[in-house]
């Protein structure tokens, strides 16, 4: 009988996790095509100007970056097509 | 450098009273330093134009077509340089090489050409040096 109530604890932190993220969420991007050392400052300001957008940080050396930004005004997917308008594809790292 | 050319034996043919008063000076000069030009802006293509495009917020899926240009820098730097150096060699040789009459005698003309090699020249440092400063705005 004790089996439902272990069963919720998990549930209710998931539950409290995924409400908390709703509101910022920070994600990696894979960006393979940054080939210059121009190009993290291109994608920086390319994703930047995505609303709901609150912090960018893009790396020559990983081919990555990093954004933050509010769950409810955007999406990834809003971000990868900034990063393609700006010339360079890019992928959600997982 | 083929488009250079004929460029230049186009004109030849179209206006060959003006060419022969004026000799070839004034034409070459104005050629390379439009080759001159066109390379830097080619050279800055991969790099230094995206960053430029998207701050003005001209951005676009097009941009991509851009980086195709970045394997070919080396020759687009090697081919403003080059077309530089002879507008350089053209503009300031000494004006005693120029027969009196020629357009590359006057001098409002020379300045004018002076001015055009300053600022293609200022375009390519521009293209070039940006991408080390890059580190300072990380």
């Amino acid at each position: 009988m004790r089996t439902p109530f272990r069963a919720g604890l998990p549930l209710a932190f998931a539950l409290a996790s995924s409400l908390a993220s709703a509101e910022t969420r920070t994600v990696t991007l894979s960006v393979p095509g940054m080939n210059c050392d121009l190009c993290p400052l291109t994608i920086k300001k390319a994703i930047s100007k995505v609303p709901g957008v609150s912090k960018v940080e893009a790396s020559y050396a990983t081919k990555q970056a990093v954004v933050t930004f509010d769950d409810a005004k955007t999406t990834v997917e809003a971000l990868t097509r900034a990063t393609a308008h700006a010339g360079y594809a890019s992928t959600l790292k997982q | 450098m083929a488009k250079e050319a004929g460029l230049e034996r186009s004109f030849r043919e179209t206006a060959p009273l003006a060419m022969d008063r004026a000799s070839k000076a004034p034409v070459s000069e104005s050629v390379a330093l439009t080759a001159g030009g066109i390379a830097a802006l080619l050279a800055g293509a991969c790099c230094v134009a995206p960053l430029v495009l998207v701050t003005a917020g001209l951005g676009g899926a097009w941009l991509a077509n851009l980086q195709l240009l970045e394997p070919y820098q080396p020759v687009f730097v090697t081919a403003a340089l080059a077309a530089l150096g002879f507008a350089g060699w053209r503009i300031y040789r000494p004006v005693a090489e120029c027969k009196p009459g020629d357009i590359c005698a006057v001098p409002r003309i020379r300045r004018g050409y002076k001015f055009g090699f300053w600022m293609v020249g200022a375009l390519l440092a521009v293209m070039l040096g940006l991408p080390s400063l890059a580190p300072l705005f990380y």
